[in-house]
């Protein structure tokens, strides 16, 4: 048994060591999360806006692929093996003036589509957006100005994922903030907004 | 209905056995009963089952009745049941049959006929029937109905009011499949159908009002809606025209309430459905024209729309009201873009050819063109010209006018400019030269290209001297006198913005400022940024304090402004480092008036002089000063001229006696409270010192 976990350690090292070793930036997606989180709900809480949704409890992240008990022992090779100045800490900005100031006029207009958000004549669309869902209830002299209030939106959540990925000097994480916020949006909204399902769906939460 | 049906008889099958029973009644008058118990009959034209018919000649005229338990008639008519036709008194010579005043019974598919009065004649000879029918009341409305019916096909002609709408489309009597259910609504139509032809003939005049209708997600619907027309079909399609007058529309994502608006008429030539190829039934029309409101007007022609886009076509337009055009038309497409809030005043008119679902010509024009931003970011007043573009071809040349307009609350203008629109760019033809108060921004050459990469831009250019003073005054700004020139060899732009190239030299306080590293972003959008760095060289303080009005300090100062950004015209970043020159130092002194505003600028600042001292002079010299601040948002490290190792730094270093010197002790200074600070000195009296 000893020599078997031996020859596992030796196969270990002589792996990490004969490896050609890439390292990737990957895009911190759990702290993508917890700042659309906080953007999302500094959004719907504005004054006029209804109480954010409760959501059930996460459930704890747990690890994959590989066993816990290797983890440290991998770790350890690579750190002696990889410079650790390529390590970067899985983080994101989500300051800046454009970004503050895109938050303030998401944060100004949400009152105003709050009301088309809760009758269904909106709803968050599967792309990190708003879309026009079912405008019968809206009187007709009102239309135009739901379909002003969602350009309106659309413009600004469009700057506002393509400033955080600016913030952090990654536009090419655009695509991927959008998809994360687009997931937050609906996990926030209050019940009984609609929202697409991943088919493009409506369905009322 | 099938055509050739009669002259060729019927060409029945009688199914079933035909019992007949002729009798011949006791009594004192004569005569004869016939009834013929028919069962089946199918014809081209119609199926009829359960098929009776009664005739009762006893008196001068004979009498007859039939009746039917189901029938199959063409569309859209369909299935009819419980027919029952009785004829009172009917003409019968050898050549034709005649019932003047028939009654029908029969229901159908969401209507239903009760003794409903008919007149018909039928010609046998000629194999044709006549008839004349008082509208019976079926979908509420009031009028008659009559044509002729015979081999080669049908003539109907109508004059109808009142028809209820919806229960009219709901009947399935007519072959329409809308995409818009239709809630109310009542509708008059006069004019003939004819079939007889060798492609089906209508022409109806056709009135609606009150009309309510609206697709599922409310996309496309009125209310209140009043119109009339014509429609009329032959063999080149449909003729339609139509003018609306009452009401309100909403098509996505136009609104039109018709009582603001004006009038909306409509005419379209030539119209037909055409399969598509991939996104299912379009249409196509060989004109068609809109006019709203007797300003605007819409042509289209050589017309071919496929799915939801226009596949094909030549479209004019021409408004004398661009006030209302543009806000009833414009505004709700630009939306969300910088032009979203905007006015428009002014005439336009112009053309774009559509080929294969995309642009590929444009040519227009305009006159008195103004533009407003609501929220005062630019103005454009009384601008003509004219621009053409092609997308596979070098377009005529361009050109415009435009008598004044306002950038960031500048005042810009006259000038006009001719340039080449390219399939993908635009090239100035001439130098352009925009007059900005009493100088001016121009380009000596200028070519944008949009590429695969992104836009390229070429450009030779320089900012004519410009006069500070009008233009602080323009800003709102503290006024400064002095000049800004400057000239721009290039400019780059990319995804962080307009970069330009070279330098630009502010003559100001009898000194200079260079500004360089200029980078523009956003500029009309919500957070607008500049990136800019300075150079500046030996200010003169005496007027600098002089126009800030907080005291007077004399002497020079140089330094440089590193990597100032500006976000919404808010400094948000900068390496600011600026102090008296060593060289040619000149005369040094800093009045009573401008320690105290620094003082109470400053708050952690300090005067090293008793208070009751200050008074006795109005003025002290001074070594040098110098202030430094390392602004990261709100936040600025400041320093000055020199260090202390207990964390204070000196910002005016005294001279001679009495010797003044001001100490900082805060190196964290909040940057907008600074300012609020400085504000609040300039606009206050002066302090007295006690």
């Amino acid at each position: 048994m000893r020599a078997l976990s031996r020859m596992f350690a030796v196969l270990v090292v002589v792996l990490a060591a004969s490896a050609c070793v890439t390292i990737h930036i990957y895009f911190p997606a759990a702290a993508a999360e917890e700042a659309a989180r906080t953007i999302v709900r500094d959004v719907l809480e504005a004054p006029g806006a209804p109480p954010p949704f409760e959501p059930d409890a996460a459930p704890e992240p747990t690890s994959r692929g590989i066993t816990p008990l290797l983890m440290p022992a991998v770790a350890w090779g690579l750190d002696r093996l990889v410079a650790p100045a390529s390590a970067q800490a899985p983080d994101l900005r989500v300051e800046s003036p454009a970004i503050n100031r895109v938050r303030t006029s998401m944060r100004s207009r949400s009152p105003e589509l709050a009301p088309y958000l809760r009758n269904g004549a909106i709803g968050f669309a599967r792309d990190g957006f708003v879309e026009v869902r079912d405008l019968s209830d809206v009187p007709l002299g009102e239309r135009s100005r739901v379909q002003r209030l969602v350009s309106e939106e659309n413009a600004d959540r469009r700057t506002l994922y393509r400033e955080i990925a600016r913030a952090n000097d990654r536009p090419d994480w655009e695509d991927r903030i959008r998809e994360t916020f687009a997931r937050v949006w609906v996990e926030e909204a209050p019940a009984g907004y609609w929202y697409q399902d991943a088919d493009g769906n409506w369905r009322q939460k | 209905m099938k055509r050739g049906a009669g002259r060729r008889g019927l060409r029945a099958l009688v199914l079933a056995s035909l019992p007949l029973f002729a009798t011949v009644p006791a009594g004192a008058e004569t005569g004869l009963r016939l009834e013929l118990d028919i069962g089946s009959l199918v014809h081209e034209a119609f199926d009829a089952r359960g098929l009776r018919a009664h005739l009762s000649w006893v008196g001068p005229e004979p009498r007859f009745e039939v009746q039917a338990d189901r029938l199959h008639l063409p569309e859209p008519v369909g299935r009819v049941e419980a027919l029952h036709l009785r004829c009172p008194r009917a003409e019968v010579t050898a050549r034709r049959l005649a019932c003047p005043d028939a009654r029908l019974t029969a229901r159908g598919d969401g209507w239903r006929l009760d003794a409903a009065a008919l007149d018909f004649d039928w010609d046998r000879e000629a194999g044709l029937v006549r008839f004349s029918v008082p509208w019976p009341g079926l979908f509420r409305g009031r009028g008659r109905v009559s044509g002729l019916a015979g081999a080669p096909g049908l003539r109907v002609d109508l004059d109808l009011a009142g028809l209820d709408l919806p229960m009219l489309l709901g009947s399935g009597l007519v072959p329409l499949e809308l995409p818009v259910a239709v809630q109310a609504g009542t509708a008059g139509v006069a004019g003939r159908i004819d079939t007889r032809g060798r492609v089906p003939a209508a022409q109806l005049d056709l009135s609606v009002s009150g009309l309510d209708f609206s697709d599922p997600a409310g996309l496309h619907a009125a209310e209140g809606l009043s119109a009339s027309g014509r429609v009329a079909h032959g063999p080149a399609g449909y003729e339609v025209q139509a003018r609306f007058t009452e009401g309100a529309a909403f098509f996505d994502p136009w609104f039109l309430d018709l009582a603001e608006a004006g009038p909306v008429s409509v005419s379209i030539s030539s119209l037909q459905t055409v399969p598509g190829v991939a996104d299912g039934v379009g249409w196509s029309a060989a004109s068609g024209e809109m006019t709203l409101g007797g300003h605007t007007r819409l042509q289209g022609t050589g017309l071919q729309h496929r799915g939801d886009r226009l596949e094909q076509g030549e479209i004019e337009w021409q408004t004398g009201r661009l006030d209302l055009a543009g806000g009833l038309l414009a505004e709700p497409m630009l939306a969300g873009t910088v032009l979203g809030r905007s006015r428009f005043e002014g005439e336009t008119h112009g053309r774009l050819s559509v080929s294969q679902g995309r642009v590929r010509a444009v040519e227009a024009s305009w006159q008195g063109l103004g533009l407003n931003d609501d929220l005062g970011r630019f103005a454009l007043r009384d601008s003509a010209g004219r621009i053409a573009w092609s997308d596979d071809a070098l377009a005529p040349e361009s050109h415009l006018t435009v008598a004044a307009g306002e950038v960031l609350g500048l005042p810009a203008g006259p000038f006009q400019m001719h340039f080449q629109l390219e399939p993908r760019g635009l090239r100035l033809l001439e130098p352009l030269f925009v007059p900005v108060l009493d100088g001016g921004a121009g380009a000596d050459h200028f070519h944008l290209r949009v590429g695969p990469e992104g836009p390229e831009v070429e450009f030779e250019g320089g900012i004519r001297a410009l006069s500070l003073e009008r233009l602080t005054e323009a800003l709102g700004w503290p006024r400064f006198t002095g000049r800004l020139a400057g000239i721009i060899p290039r400019v780059f732009y990319d995804v962080d913005g307009l970069r330009v190239d070279g330098l630009l030299l502010v003559q100001v306080f009898d000194g200079e400022i260079v500004l360089s590293g200029l980078r523009i972003r956003n500029l009309f959008g919500i957070a607008p940024e500049l990136e800019v760095s300075a150079e500046v060289r030996r200010l003169e303080l005496d007027l600098l304090t002089s126009a800030l009005d907080v005291g007077r300090v004399e002497g020079r100062l140089s330094g440089r402004v590193e990597d100032l950004l500006l976000v919404d015209w808010v400094p948000q970043r900068m390496r600011l480092s600026l102090a008296t020159p060593e060289e040619d130092p000149g005369r040094r002194r800093i009045s009573q008036r401008a320690v105290e505003n620094l003082t109470a600028v400053g708050g952690g600042v300090q005067g090293r002089l008793a208070a009751t001292f200050l008074r006795v002079f109005d003025a002290f010299a001074y070594r040098r000063l110098g202030f430094n601040c390392e602004l990261e948002g709100d936040v600025c490290l400041v320093s000055g001229v020199v260090d202390h190792p207990d964390g204070t730094f000196t910002l005016v270093e005294g001279g001679g006696l009495p010797q003044i010197e001001v100490i900082g002790h805060n190196r964290r200074v909040d940057w907008p409270e600074l300012v609020r600070r400085l504000d609040a000195v300039r606009e206050g009296p002066p302090p007295v010192v006690q």
